[in-house]
């Protein structure tokens, strides 16, 4: 398989930080009941780990393995100031959404650990692809969840009331727990699903060769 | 090590690496922030834009306090339409918070005539803000009485934020002040120059007097995490409670049934004068005291001072407000004297 196919795949699908690894779960429980908010977030995300993945794959020869953690911190904080500073200037509303779920980015595991984990150990191309895939994971995870909790916790979607019928508890921290734990089953059980299917094929296949060898 | 050791070695590369990170950082920073930085003006245009859905023109007009639950932060006269736009800070949230408000106050023939929008800026450790929504805002708008205040507690939909909308209508409560106060129209606070006043909300305590007694409706002020009380204690004209009883529990939830039952039912207070009063206040067996949890500290110290202050307002100040009616001998005495 080609390898950026398999970045990609590994950040979206196999190990999503949200569904598979059960990274970043503070943001994720705190603005899942908003779906602008989680998507805001998600794609915020999605920026600070493209860059800080590039960032430090470029500098993964020069900084020192000692000083790595503490380097990587400043690149990632810096990054993240810079991302409330612009969306402060230019995206109020999703700024204020945000609150201080933004500047707790810095400490996100999702972003240090692509940086411990991958990018200083690959090419700024291959960090760049994988930051894209991770961040998108994430940001495709969020919204999924925040538009469900959105929509039964307060009956609208992106803002608009859609319906009168709600359960409250959704649209809080409780009930985005709970929604949390169903995404995970479900995402879980149908990557499980096609992996059997994927198995009972190669299966079959091995079958079909070795009955034609025989034959 | 010699410093040529020390140069070519580990640490050094270490610290340099470090440093340059933290010097680039610095420097993009600076060069972002420069370029980024949001101006105060552009947060008013963006409060503007918020409240008016586009850009109007303004001019700042000098601020004042005439309410002591609010701060009046900022104020303009829009030019377009001669209305007022308030920047208020209500007291009385959640934990002592504070909500920040933009507040739309119309002019009507040169009179406050109601409030238009209310919008929420900012606020200090308000946890349900987000419960706050349109619906509670409407409750603000439409035509104004003189003298109208604004009670959360009354008229409002519930929330499930009380303390928060409480702030939020003091913040509303203070704009009508203010604008009232620009027409010349300064509410009079009777109970201003009252004393044991800190822990009372006079613009919502109002009183019927007779001969014979005064019965205070008191609304207290919310006190750390407890809530307003509404309270009515009758003093007779000796200066001795013969009434005393919560009509509002303030307390916050769970909270108030650890009120010390003699004060919930009123009889702690019941027959005592100021004296009397002031002596449990001074033994400081309510709150706050350094022998608190002596003998009446029960698990909601807060609540039962604010209705301990409630008896003390009452019983030292019901003489100026006793009815004094004038008596025939009075006028013929003055006729005397003319003669």
């Amino acid at each position: 398989m080609n390898k950026y196919k398999k970045i990609t795949l590994d950040g979206l699908i196999y190990q999503n930080p949200t569904f598979m690894l059960v990274l970043g779960t503070c943001p994720t429980l705190g603005l899942i009941s908003s779906a602008f908010s989680s998507m805001g977030m998600g794609l915020t995300v999605l920026v600070i780990l493209t860059l800080s993945n590039v960032i430090i794959s470029l500098l993964r020869k020069l900084i020192p393995d000692s000083v790595r953690i503490p380097c990587y911190i400043v690149i990632i904080a810096t990054l993240v100031t810079f991302a409330r500073m612009f969306l402060d200037k230019f995206l109020p509303d999703l700024y204020e959404s945000l609150g201080g779920f933004l500047a707790l980015i810095v400490v996100n595991c999702i972003i240090l650990g692509r940086a411990e984990a991958f990018a200083n150990k690959h090419t700024v191309a291959e960090s760049a692809v994988d930051g894209i895939a991770n961040g998108l994971g994430f940001t495709v995870a969020l919204t999924v969840m925040g538009i469900i909790c959105e929509f039964f916790g307060k009956g609208s979607l992106f803002g608009y009331e859609i319906m009168t019928f709600k359960i409250g508890m959704l649209a809080k921290p409780a009930g985005a727990f709970l929604v949390y734990g169903i995404c995970i089953a479900v995402f879980v059980y149908i990557i499980d699903g096609f992996e059997r299917m994927r198995r009972v094929k190669a299966n079959k296949l091995a079958r079909e060769n070795l009955l034609k060898e025989a034959a | 090590m010699t410093v040529k050791e020390f140069f070519k070695g580990k640490a050094f590369k270490c610290i340099a690496a470090l440093l340059c990170v933290l010097l680039i950082s610095g420097i993009f920073l600076t060069i972002m922030n420069s370029l980024l930085a949001v101006t105060d003006q552009e947060r008013f245009d963006r409060a503007i834009k918020k409240i008016y859905g586009k850009a109007v023109k303004t001019e700042a007009v000098a601020v004042a306090d005439y309410n002591s639950n609010a701060t009046i932060e900022e104020a303009y006269k829009i030019k377009d339409d001669g209305n007022y736009l308030v920047k208020a800070t209500g007291k009385g949230g959640f934990d002592n918070g504070t909500v920040t408000c933009w507040i739309v106050v119309k002019v009507n023939k040169g009179a406050v005539g109601g409030i238009e929008k209310v919008v929420i800026d900012s606020n200090s450790g308000q946890s349900y803000i987000s419960y706050i929504n349109d619906k509670f805002m409407a409750g603000f708008y439409g035509e104004y009485t003189a003298g109208q205040y604004f009670n959360p507690n009354e008229g409002f939909i519930k929330t499930g934020a009380t303390r928060s909308a409480t702030a939020i209508c003091n913040a509303v409560n203070a704009a009508l002040d203010y604008v009232n106060a620009l027409f010349g129209n300064v509410t009079v606070d009777i109970y201003e120059n009252c004393s044991y006043i800190e822990n009372i909300d006079t613009r919502n305590t109002s009183h019927e007097a007779t001969e014979e007694q005064v019965t205070f409706s008191i609304k207290t002020k919310s006190f750390k995490r407890a809530g307003e009380f509404s309270i009515n204690v009758t003093v007779d004209k000796n200066g001795v409670i013969t009434a005393y009883a919560i009509t509002t529990d303030g307390s916050t939830a769970g909270y108030g049934k650890n009120i010390h039952p003699a004060i919930k039912d009123g009889t702690l207070f019941v027959g005592k004068n100021l004296a009397g009063i002031e002596a449990i206040l001074d033994d400081g067996i309510v709150y706050p005291g350094d022998n608190a949890g002596t003998e009446i500290s029960t698990g909601a110290s807060q609540s039962n001072f604010l209705c301990l202050s409630a008896a003390a307002f009452a019983a030292a100040n019901y003489e100026q407000f006793l009815t004094v009616e004038e008596t025939p001998d009075d006028n013929e005495e003055g006729g005397n004297e003319n003669e």
